[in-house]
């Protein structure tokens, strides 16, 4: 999974996946405005067929939150 | 060749693309690296009421697989009517404009004061909600006054945003959770559903429709193998499995009476196959609706080129229907400008998959476009007449041809622009323009001229066109001048050269000749009567503008 949501958010920020770690937030990435931040989402809701509401959308901003996040959701980490 | 093969490797990729926005994200940015120079470049432009940024990545991927690079601007949130009505907006930098808000006629308005843009204009659906069993007769209303905006106004065109909610169901299209955290009302799927819709239509304004469908007709027209099963073991009638192909006849039908015109490419005997299409009582289609027709054992690809000669058009302008994977396989790999419909195997799919195809989408339809069937019925008797003449002079006096010119207006002008945007043969530069860029051309000094012609047999309807453009006090420049090829070999082009002479008055006309790689016949024209003629001025030595 974390392949995959590292992949997502690259892809999303036009940056290389080894760019983004755990601790990345949308402060260390000038394009990861709160546009981008819907556009992770969706394709996350997409690729792995869960939903998020509008206050787990908002609250998980690292890739350390959205993994944690998808995991409560029931997807295993790897 | 080596940019073929980045086409159809992006073309591959793009068509594979799993919906999910970031593999989008991916692709868009793989089109500006790879292919940016390889596709047409169009700006487009988008005044919505909601935050469209999401679209702008499906728009550019739709938009590449029709060819075309968009470069896309949104007007800043809550700004769309400001930049409606501020020429300096980037908005009015672009090709093609799309309003997607509420009363739009006033946004028109204010656009067309400054800008010959094509606008595309979303239509009104359903509310969202609504007390069960109420009807809202006011949308229908809405949607037929901006039907009539569309007609009257040139170069503006309707998305049918009531149809694709219609398809896509109330239900899916809204997400109201987007529509409270980033003010965009659609969803993932229901953006993507709108911008292919979108593309489609932009490039239905810049692309000219096909001209003819070519059919199969074992297992296309009719059920079954003719050589086979014989005359009487063949489907077609009113119980299934007959009428499946019954009503894929009716839809060939209503494409043939909207201008299509109609081939066959079977292999068959001829006589056995000609006889069904007469005599069977539940044939939609007679021989009389095929403008051509290739019944023989030989290959298919010889019957397309065939049929292309015999119609006088480009081979790229037939699109090929056949249940058969081989034949359109062969094709594909032998006539690779013809577009060849995916035709699935199931029967119960074959309509589908011909509305499916966008290669005969068409913004307007003209009174040429509803009679070309007879017309090219006509052409077959005229052709006769040309065997039996010893000479064209003689073929020419027995046609007894009239013709007659007028200056372009608003009931003219979508006929002239679709004549501009389609004809190759017969076309002195190859310039193509929008309805709203001739009306501007023509606001702004130029002559527009049309002709019309008919001969003993009937009508040919409008089939010229030439747009002079004031180049000076005393000289016009000719940067337009096309005849449709239904037309070539009857001499009329000195008819209309003479109109515009009488228009041009005392001013010079400067004749401009653009090879475009098909317009040879043009080129004779402008060697012997064009060049060489006092009357109408410089020669080309004095070169293109």
């Amino acid at each position: 999974m974390t392949t995959r949501l590292r992949q997502i958010i690259a892809d999303i920020l036009g940056v290389s996946p080894s760019e983004i770690q755990p601790t990345s937030t949308p402060s260390d990435f000038p394009q990861w405005d709160s546009a981008a931040h819907i556009e992770i989402i969706l394709s996350l809701e997409a690729e792995f067929g869960v939903h998020f509401t509008p206050e787990e959308m908002s609250e998980a901003l690292s890739l350390a939150a959205l993994q944690a996040a998808l995991q409560a959701k029931g997807i295993p980490p790897e | 060749m080596l940019n073929w093969h980045i086409i159809s490797d992006l073309l591959a990729f793009l068509e594979g693309l799993s919906p999910v926005p970031s593999a989008y994200s991916a692709a868009v940015r793989r089109l500006r690296s790879e292919a940016g120079l390889l596709l047409r470049p169009l700006k487009i432009a988008i005044a919505a009421s909601f935050r469209a940024d999401p679209l702008v990545n499906y728009l550019i991927v739709e938009g590449a697989l029709r060819g075309f690079r968009f470069d896309v601007y949104c007007t800043p949130y809550g700004q769309f009517e400001i930049a409606c009505s501020t020429p300096q907006s980037p908005l009015f930098a672009a090709d093609v404009i799309i309003i997607a808000a509420p009363r739009p006629e006033a946004l028109v308005t204010a656009i067309r004061r400054s800008s010959a843009a094509s606008i595309v204009v979303f239509n009104y659906t359903e509310p969202r909600h609504s007390t069960w069993g109420v009807p809202h007769p006011e949308v229908e209303e809405a949607n037929r006054a901006l039907d009539r905006l569309a007609h009257e106004t040139p170069g503006v065109v309707i998305f049918d945003f009531a149809r694709l909610s219609l398809e896509t169901g109330l239900a899916s299209l809204y997400d109201s959770r987007l529509d409270y955290v980033s003010r965009t009302p659609f969803g993932p799927a229901a953006q993507l559903a709108i911008a292919r819709g979108l593309a489609r239509l932009i490039r239905a304004t810049r692309v000219p429709p096909a001209k003819c469908l070519v059919l199969d007709l074992d297992n296309t027209l009719w059920g079954g193998i003719l050589g086979e099963a014989g005359p009487g073991g063949i489907a077609l009638g009113h119980d299934y499995p007959g009428r499946i192909y019954h009503d894929f006849q009716l839809a060939v039908r209503t494409f043939r009476d909207r201008g299509t015109l109609l081939a066959i490419a079977s292999k068959n005997n001829d006589t056995e196959a000609i006889q069904i299409i007469q005599q069977h009582p539940d044939m939609v289609l007679r021989l009389e609706d095929f403008a051509a027709v290739q019944i023989h054992w030989n290959d298919k690809a010889f019957s397309l080129r065939a049929i292309a000669s015999q119609l006088r058009i480009g081979l790229d302008s037939l699109v090929f229907y056949d249940d058969s994977p081989i034949e359109r396989a062969w094709i594909r790999a032998e006539l690779p400008e013809v577009t060849v419909i995916e035709v699935p195997d199931d029967p119960l799919q074959r309509v589908a998959a011909l509305y499916g195809c966008e290669a005969f989408d068409q913004i307007a339809l003209s009174d040429e476009d509803r009679k070309r069937a007879s017309l090219y019925q006509l052409d077959q008797k005229r052709e006769q007449v040309r065997l039996e003449s010893h000479t064209l002079s003689d073929f020419l006096t027995t046609l007894q041809i009239r013709v007659t010119t007028g200056r372009v207006d608003g009931d003219t002008l979508p006929r002239v622009a679709q004549l501009i945007n389609k004809t190759n043969q017969f076309n002195l530069t190859g310039r193509r323009y929008t309805e709203s860029e001739i009306q501007q051309q023509i606001d702004s000094g130029a002559i527009a001229l049309w002709l019309r012609a008919s001969d003993r047999f009937g009508d040919y309807g409008l089939v010229g066109a030439a747009i002079a453009l004031p180049e000076s006090a005393e000289a016009l420049r000719i940067d337009t001048f096309v005849l449709s090829c239904r037309i070539l070999g009857r001499q009329v082009e000195n008819d209309l050269l003479a109109a515009l002479t009488r228009e041009a008055g005392a001013k010079r006309l400067r004749p401009e000749y653009i090879p475009t790689g098909r317009n040879a016949p043009a080129k004779l024209f402008y060697d012997t009567c064009l060049a060489g003629t006092p009357t109408v001025g410089a020669s080309p030595s004095e070169g293109p503008a």
